[in-house]
């Protein structure tokens, strides 16, 4: 805080989870808040000045990581990436997220999150498995193949989206909106040969079926992906294998590494970086 | 049977409906005109049932209304419980109250058709 102009002071009001007594309480912090201060800045502050025994999570400070989503004034956020002068109020009331195991305070367990979008195999597969396990060669991609799933990648895993979602609060067997995101993401994929295996997983009430289209999913999303449209996709999907007209991939073509690197690369690196590469790699 | 068979089919028979029904007010408005309140007296009902046009557009918007139907009931109570045991209960049940309503909806058509 030293050096930095105080704005304004506000309350903070903490709903915490007390794990021994399996019960919320309510804590309330002043706040004297500078220009640019975060939610997680102020967590900091209560825990270095005013109360220690806040429990809450925070890594990157950067909206990368997304380890740090809570929800503030009812819509969850991250909290690195929430500037409290932006929220225009002089009272702030911060939960936990919603639809996921309590643990402590602020924090939230997200293992239920993780399994389920295990589920949906969030890696490529590739029909090859020797080619698979040992790869020599990479894959050739055009930008606009790329562009087919690229805004889905960006999710951080972050769980707003499962927290925001109404489904996945009432059925706790749904998959949500993050794994149903990334299973689109890998069927959008041209160098992926794993549709028919995700569209088993997501073709259920408990899958893309049971999205409401609520739409909060992509409200809150801190990267701007859209998880609302993923669903609906899964289901174009779905209803062109229905249909019989469902493309199935036979993944990129594959391209020598060493072709692309003569073909394409310009750019001169340290000699050490290339003599390191070369000892390493050959 | 796979999950996207069944939504679809509720989609499609959701337009079916939207345009029988659709045809089922514009035959009372055009075809019935002004005569709307004798044209549910019971002996103009039993001579619509005796034209096998009449029939055929009653058979299928009674499967098209149930099936939909059906279909959005089994939807909502899935939401009730994700144990599988319970959803296949529902489902069976469902499916047997679904054909004995389908066929007692019939019956009034099979008997005006003579069979």
């Amino acid at each position: 805080m030293s050096g930095k102009n105080t704005e304004k002071t506000v309350v903070m009001k903490i709903k915490r989870w007390d794990p021994d007594k399996g019960e919320f309480f309510i804590s309330t912090f002043e706040i004297p808040v500078y220009k640019g201060m975060t939610v997680l800045e102020a967590f900091t502050y209560i825990k270095e000045n005013l109360d220690h025994s806040l429990a809450y999570r925070g890594s990157c400070r950067m909206a990368t990581c997304g380890t740090c989503g809570v929800i503030v004034n009812g819509k969850p956020v991250l909290a690195c990436a929430t500037q409290i002068l932006h929220l225009n109020t002089d009272t702030i009331i911060v939960e936990p997220l919603k639809n996921l195991p309590l643990v402590r305070d602020l924090i939230v367990d997200h293992t239920v999150f993780f399994e389920k979008q295990k589920k949906i195999k969030p890696y490529l597969i590739r029909r090859n498995e020797e080619e698979y396990w040992d790869p020599v060669r990479e894959y050739i991609q055009t930008p606009e193949e790329h562009e087919e799933y690229m805004q889905f990648t960006y999710c951080l895993t972050c769980a707003l989206c499962y927290s925001a979602c109404p489904t996945s609060g009432t059925n706790k067997n749904y998959l949500g909106p993050q794994a149903l995101t990334n299973a689109y993401r890998f069927i959008a994929d041209s160098r992926d040969e794993g549709t028919v295996e995700r569209l088993e997983v997501v073709d259920s009430p408990d899958g893309c079926w049971g999205c409401h289209l609520a739409g909060s999913c992509s409200e809150v999303c801190p990267k701007g992906v859209d998880p609302a449209l993923a669903i609906q996709l899964l289901r174009k999907k779905l209803a062109e294998d229905v249909f019989g007209y469902l493309e199935y991939k036979e993944g990129a073509k594959l391209v020598h590494t060493l072709q692309v690197a003569e073909k394409k690369t310009t750019r001169t690196y340290p000699e050490f970086t290339v003599k390191g590469a070369k000892k390493d790699v050959l | 049977m796979k999950e996207s068979y069944i939504r679809l089919t509720q989609y499609l028979l959701g337009v079916v409906i939207a345009v029988l029904i659709l045809f089922h007010f514009q035959l009372f408005a055009s075809v019935v005109g002004p005569g709307y309140v004798d044209a549910q007296k019971w002996e103009a009902v039993a001579a619509r049932m005796d034209n096998v046009f009449y029939d055929a557009l009653y058979t299928i918007l009674l499967f098209a209304l149930l099936t939909h139907g059906f279909i959005g009931i089994r939807n909502i109570l899935f939401e009730y419980t994700s144990e599988k045991k319970m959803r296949i209960l529902i489902s069976w049940t469902l499916f047997v109250v679904y054909i004995l309503l389908l066929a007692y909806g019939m019956a009034p058509i099979l008997v005006s058709a003579g069979l």
